[in-house]
């Protein structure tokens, strides 16, 4: 490499730049997906979301969220499931005022005790809410460590009050801040759900704001629960047929995966293959488009070392060695470029917030431990293997079969 | 000279395929790219039957009994909407407000799926129109000057609302039957409830709630309802003011008795917020199209480099000869693009067969022309030029400063 220090410079940068885009694309992804705190059981999540139904006589259809009702018909009391949460659609942006006397825009995340038993949620100080709290409606929050501070200073929080969104609250509990990437879990304040009839949770009886996350016991399949679910359709049913309605069921309850790919509407069974498939063409393209450059050059530069290659095999030195010899070679070129892709996409991912939205429009900053898991370290390095053999194989079988006689004297 | 050229290119065929599938490849990524980038401008070109400078909006909220701040209403006189109209009131007297609307989910950039359909008898034909329901007062009409696609003003469209009339937007023909137009002045009714009789009084171009959402999604406007109090204001300041506007604005501003205003920012704010998903996918596709524009870059460096290499008596025998530098500039870069040439058929056919057995603007539900997505390929063809071009500039510039002596001693 040393003798030809531009192919050496084109190589290693081209492949740094396919790594730290493939790097960048699967943390991207990756980061919805793989288990963060306070998300930690990511693998064995399920999400309950949405109600879809429809009239056949007069072709009338309605769905959304659902309510809190109808949530707990379908998704309470299933058979091989650990823990349940219902909780807000998306947390509530309202408006949060304390003892400072600013006024601020919080994240309010509304949901049961169940939702303390899912997320590995870090309580600071005081306690959670009870049920007895969330079923009578009690005013009481938890509040994130950073809100605790703009809405007190630094006074003491327990048992302090503020408004929120005009409603007088009391603070019973300071948990620590959580990242937006923990869509499900994320916060600034959080309060029991609304249980009333037609209050916050309650459009009307079927539709609300009001979504249920579903912790399955380990080794249960999701299609055992996903069953349970369908069967409990069945029965709103009838409940819906005086009206002359039907449920529509959408294979819920979707798993980790599929929500983090976005849903495409309430009234449509999310189809995860289309987006497998984009990013499959993406992954391809990445790989594919520098490993044809690679190989053309490492194919020039075996071209220069016909007589070495010919002089090896007149000494006895076997094609797959050959072969070996040349893709190890070329894997540490690889290696090389794929560590300085690698590291560029940490340094990229922690000093530019643009590449990680939210839904809520929050400026996400992965944490360097986040980012240097060993799912995406791994797949990254696996893509640097992908790389090389795609790019050396051709050219290293190709310079295994030259004839060592017309190699020594290249002719060829 | 050419058959020369092309014998050079067949010397060399191995590296040359490997090429030309590198270019028929990106030329594929960049033609797609381009096309959608083209079709975003399309959308975003869409006319708007509004104008949106110098606004501001905000949220409205009501306090209910439990609030801290709630205060009893000691008559019937008195309620959220007497509160709501002081607020409105308040906000008119600041020196920097021209004017002051409201509505339901009426401001562009709210994202709201509530949507009706209607239906009428068109032509002896029973046709259905659906859209997004809108609510507005007359005055948010005027703040956001509203315009009719029949030369109607902001105020006849003002008066319509007022009136009670229905004003529904401009819809893709093609999509449904008859011509939009033809719904103006129509009494229609709604699709699952034939009593309630509404009136067409103008056509306009739409509210959208993104820039990149095509302007023929329907748009069902009308005056807002009496029993709602409104949940967005808008307020239009003098030109240039919104500055001071913003510094002017004290927390009492903002609310009166059990009826408060939240989130105030300029629409600018909302825009930005509203096109995170497009600006995701701008980025993205920004990003790809650089990538495959550097691998080309360096593919053709890299090769060319060897190449250059190894042809270096060829070349100097070619200076001896009397070849300028720039004839020698000028054969290496007719190789790359005498590869392009032979891609671009490929790139051609494989696209052209994609957009021939695919109606990609159905696929995507957004209308625009054909011709649309061919824009994207001399656009590929263009750049890809360019980047070879680049790559080959280099090894290029370091042959034609070979000194034939020097190159052909050995020979």
């Amino acid at each position: 490499m040393r003798t030809q220090p531009v192919i050496a410079w084109v190589t290693v940068f081209g492949t740094a730049m396919s790594i730290f885009l493939i790097m960048t694309m699967l943390t991207m992804q990756m980061l919805y997906t793989m288990p963060i705190a306070p998300e930690t059981h990511r693998p064995r999540m399920l999400y309950g979301l949405y109600f879809h139904m429809e009239n056949s006589g007069s072709g009338n259809s309605g769905s959304g969220p659902l309510s809190l009702k109808r949530a707990r018909q379908l998704y309470n009391g299933l058979e091989g499931v650990e823990a349940v949460s219902f909780q807000n659609n998306n947390p509530w942006r309202t408006d949060v005022k304390g003892s400072t006397g600013e006024t601020f825009t919080a994240n309010v995340r509304q949901s049961d005790t169940g939702f303390w038993d899912i997320y590995d949620m870090k309580l600071l100080e005081g306690r959670i809410f009870t049920a007895e709290e969330v079923e009578a409606g009690t005013r009481v929050a938890l509040v994130s460590e950073s809100t605790a501070r703009r809405l007190f200073g630094g006074e003491p929080v327990l048992g302090s009050h503020f408004l929120l969104s005009h409603v007088d609250y009391e603070v019973i509990g300071v948990v620590g801040d959580t990242n937006p990437i923990a869509t499900w879990a994320f916060g600034d304040v959080f309060t029991p759900i609304d249980t009333r009839e037609y209050g916050n949770g309650f459009w009307d009886e079927n539709f609300g704001n009001v979504s249920v996350a579903l912790l399955v016991k380990e080794g249960v399949d999701f299609d055992k629960i996903r069953s349970q679910v369908k069967a409990r359709y069945a029965g709103i049913d009838s409940e819906l047929a005086a009206d002359g309605y039907k449920t529509v069921y959408h294979e819920a309850p979707f798993d980790q995966e599929t929500v983090s790919q976005g849903m495409s509407g309430s009234n449509i069974t999310p189809d995860t293959s289309s987006a497998e498939l984009l990013h499959g063409l993406i992954y391809a393209i990445l790989l594919l488009v520098p490993a044809i450059n690679l190989s053309s050059m490492l194919h020039s530069r075996l071209r220069r070392r016909i007589s070495d290659i010919g002089i090896r095999r007149a000494f006895g030195c076997t094609r797959g060695r050959i072969i070996r010899d040349i893709i190890a070679e070329n894997f540490l070129v690889t290696l090389a470029g794929g560590i300085i892709g690698l590291a560029a996409g940490v340094v990229f991912a922690l000093l530019w917030d643009g590449l990680y939205t939210t839904e809520y429009n929050e400026a996400i900053h992965p944490s360097l431990t986040m980012l240097l898991n060993w799912r995406i370290i791994l797949r990254a390095l696996g893509a640097c293997f992908v790389l090389n053999i795609i790019s050396a194989a051709v050219p290293a079988w190709q310079a295994s079969r030259m004839n060592p006689v017309e190699a020594i004297n290249a002719k060829k | 000279m050419k058959r020369k050229l092309i014998q050079q290119m067949r010397n060399e065929w191995r590296s040359n395929i490997w090429m030309c599938v590198e270019l028929v490849i990106t030329g594929l990524v960049l033609w797609a790219i381009f096309s959608t980038f083209a079709v975003l401008l399309h959308m975003h070109q869409d006319p708007e039957g509004y104008d949106l400078t110098d606004i501001y909006a905000g949220n409205t909220g009501t306090l209910g009994e439990g609030a801290i701040t709630f205060t009893p209403y000691p008559d019937s006189l008195h309620n959220e909407h007497t509160d709501f109209e002081t607020l409105l009131t308040n906000l008119r007297n600041n020196p920097y407000v021209e004017s002051v609307g409201a509505g339901n989910n009426a401001l562009p950039y709210s994202y709201n799926y509530s949507g009706n359909l209607f239906e009428a008898n068109i032509n002896g034909e029973r046709q259905q129109y659906g859209g997004n329901l809108r609510h507005m007062t007359p005055d948010m009409v005027r703040t956001i000057r509203m315009k009719g696609l029949n030369g109607e003003t902001t105020e006849d469209l003002a008066q319509m609302i007022a009136d009670g009339q229905t004003i529904i937007s401009l819809f893709e023909a093609s999509r449904y039957e008859g011509n939009p137009l033809e719904w103006r002045g129509r009494d229609v009714y709604w699709s699952y409830d034939s009593t309630r009789i509404e009136h067409i009084g103008a056509i306009v171009a739409g509210i959208r709630r993104t820039d990149y959402e095509p302007i023929f999604n329907g748009m069902i406007l009308q005056r807002q309802p009496e029993q709602w109090v409104p949940d967005q204001v808008a307020i239009r300041v003098k030109p240039g003011k919104g500055r001071e506007f913003m510094e002017s604005i004290k927390a009492e501003d903002l609310e009166f008795g059990n009826v408060y205003i939240t989130n105030l920012q300029s629409i600018e704010q909302l825009r930005e917020q509203a096109h995170m998903n497009a600006n995701e996918v701008i980025r993205t596709m920004t990003v790809s199209a650089i990538f495959v524009m550097t691998a080309v870059f360096l593919g053709f460096l890299g090769s060319f480099w060897f190449r250059t290499q190894q042809r270096v008596p060829e070349l100097a025998l070619r200076r001896v000869n009397g070849a300028t530098r720039s004839d020698l500039f000028r054969r290496l870069l007719g190789e790359g693009m005498l590869i392009l040439m032979m891609a671009l058929p490929f790139v051609a056919g494989l696209g052209g067969l994609l957009l021939y057995r695919t109606d990609i603007s159905a696929e995507l539900n957004i209308p625009f022309p054909n011709y649309i997505l061919w824009t994207g390929l001399p656009c590929a063809i263009g750049a890809l030029g360019l980047m070879i071009c680049a790559g080959i500039l280099f090894p290029a510039s370091k042959a034609m400063k070979v000194n034939p002596a020097e190159a052909l001693k050995d020979q």
